[in-house]
């Protein structure tokens, strides 16, 4: 039968194939309803959604995003609390939406692009992260052109504009700078391992959790790791990576069954391990190894 | 027999599939301020990068767009959402006023190639020409090479195309499709895993991967995967088995198919009466 029978079964679909092709769906633009002066509803919703009640959230920021003159900022938020749950047909609706009212805005982008890496959307979500780093890129360039600045230090130039971050994301400048690594010595049957900043973030609220694993993975030698305790609840463990993250910290974390969602990003210069939910098991069992 | 068409090669390539939700999403709530700073360009990228709520959020708000780039806009969004009758209607006059558009010539002519028509290449070559960056007329004009059993066209379609959008998930998948029509599914499948690992949800690939391991002798490992989805497979690495020649395996696999879906599975039927034909 061979290539003969491959051909006359297979062509018929070829002309399925095409790009772009995405399902259809019916806008329906409602109309604004009258902005409401001091309306508190969009910083009650994102207190909301950074306190992990990502239901109520979800409702006041709806509310705010149909008082907010300009909601783009209320509709980024709900982007992120329903790729909270998942629900990433939402979610990229909120974040298209957002972003038809601000096209340039890089804070929505870098949402949405974490929002495709959640999905496993990997290609998509570079192409958008590349687009998310030119209109930065392109924003601080406008911003250059029209004040040359006076001699100041780069530390003051003006921090971008305060947005809703997503979930899984720690921007590097709101962290303070890590201490100096303590000098550890492996343990003599661990291979030393290659020099890579670590933060251990608590997203679960469980006492003491980030230091025990944090110390797990110390002793298979990624160590010197900052520890941070975030009011965020995570369900899934998130790690973010730098571009070069030696492939041996994956190992280590295999050797640990902690298999985190992984986000690489070429601009951060530390590793950010988010522990979820699903992380807890292992710490448990880290406390009934400490028992006995 | 060459008139059946089976379809579990009905692929859609490039075209996801509506995920299973638990409730529809709700209209936007979004107006743009009639005023909003709203360039044509950017309603350009927005569409060329698959972002077709926001592209007609600011199309709608964009009172002063230049007309006629207000229709090539609403031509491309109709062929990005399926209608390609209507992209077509509204592209055609644009073309009149300005022949050498390469995007206007590119929608075109995929709209055209949707359709199946004859002067979709023709629309798509003159695209290219004007402007060889853009990818999608080059990943077109692969798929109509392929439908002629022109490999070397193909080849080349698609390597300009991969060149431009250097991992493509959708391009990878054509190729391999491309590979698989020639017999070389061999070759598909790295091409296969790169296009999955670059989108996880790229249901169209997954399946060609069945198909393309199965014609290169492999059997499916569907432990672990859920009942639906095993079918699926069982299904897809039957027909691929059915491509291969080896009519025993392909009934095997597609009475598996059979059986592991819980409901009815006209599809996997269809391609065991294949391979009673094929026995014939």
């Amino acid at each position: 039968m061979g290539n003969k029978l491959s051909t006359r079964l297979l062509l018929p679909a070829a002309l399925a194939a095409t790009v772009g092709c995405a399902p259809s769906s019916r806008v329906h633009v409602q109309a604004a309803m009258p902005p409401v002066a001091n309306s508190p509803s969009l910083e009650q919703g994102i207190a909301l959604l950074r306190n992990g009640n990502v239901s109520m959230a979800i409702e006041t920021l709806q509310i705010a995003a149909r008082r907010e003159p300009n909601p783009r900022r209320a509709l980024n938020a709900l982007g992120v609390a329903y790729d909270r749950l998942g629900r990433f047909d939402l979610s990229r609706s909120y974040y298209e939406q957002a972003l038809a009212l601000a096209p340039a805005d890089a804070d929505i982008l870098h949402n949405l692009s974490v929002s495709l890496r959640m999905q496993g959307r990997l290609a998509e979500a570079e192409e958008v992260a590349q687009e998310e780093q030119s209109r930065r890129a392109a924003a601080i360039e406008q911003h250059a052109d029209a004040a040359p600045a006076p001699a100041m230090a780069p530390s003051a130039m003006r921090a971008p504009p305060a947005a809703m971050d997503h979930a899984a994301i720690a921007p590097e400048a709101r962290v303070a700078p890590l201490p100096p690594r303590p000098a550890i010595t492996p343990p003599a049957n661990v291979q030393r391992a290659p020099v890579l900043g670590l933060r251990v973030v608590n997203c679960v609220g469980r006492r003491g959790m980030a230091r025990r694993i944090a110390s797990a993975i110390a002793a298979r030698g990624f160590g010197g790791a900052e520890l941070v305790d975030e009011t965020r609840q995570f369900e899934r463990t998130v790690l973010i990576l730098p571009q070069a993250a030696p492939g041996r910290f994956f190992e280590v974390l295999r050797s640990l069954n902690l298999r985190p969602a992984v986000i690489r990003y070429r601009n951060v210069k530390f590793a950010t391990l988010m522990l979820g939910a699903d992380a807890v098991a292992l710490d448990q069992r880290l406390v009934r190894a400490r028992r006995t | 027999m060459k008139d059946l068409l089976p379809a579990a090669l009905m692929l859609a390539l490039g075209c996801a599939p509506v995920a299973a939700v638990a409730a529809p999403i709700p209209p936007p709530v979004t107006t743009l301020a009639p005023d909003a700073n709203i360039t044509a360009d950017e309603i350009d990228h927005a569409i060329d990068v698959g972002r077709l709520l926001q592209a007609r959020l600011m199309v709608e708000a964009s009172a002063g767009l230049n007309p006629y780039r207000r229709d090539r806009a609403l031509g491309s969004i109709d062929l990005a959402e399926g209608r390609f009758a209507a992209a077509l209607e509204r592209l055609r006059p644009l073309l009149a006023v300005r022949p050498d558009d390469a995007l206007a010539l590119e929608a075109a002519g995929m709209a055209a190639a949707k359709m199946g028509r004859s002067d979709a290449r023709d629309l798509l070559v003159r695209s290219t020409t004007v402007d060889p960056r853009r990818w999608k007329a080059w990943n077109m004009l692969g798929i109509l090479a392929d439908l002629r059993r022109d490999w070397a066209a193909s080849s080349d379609a698609f390597g300009r195309a991969l060149a431009l959008r250097p991992g493509s998930p959708v391009v990878l998948n054509n190729l391999a499709y491309s590979l698989m029509l020639q017999g070389r599914a061999r070759e598909a499948i790295p091409l296969l895993e790169r296009s999955i690992s670059a989108a996880a949800d790229n249901e169209a690939a997954r399946n060609n991967l069945f198909v393309a391991g199965a014609m290169n002798g492999d059997y499916p490992d569907v432990a672990g995967l859920p009942q639906a989805e095993a079918a699926r497979a069982l299904n897809n690495a039957g027909y691929g088995f059915l491509l291969r020649g080896d009519a025993a395996a392909a009934d095997a696999l597609l009475n598996r198919a059979i059986a592991a879906n819980p409901l009815d599975y006209p599809l996997a039927r269809a391609n065991l009466a294949l391979v009673g034909e094929s026995a014939r």
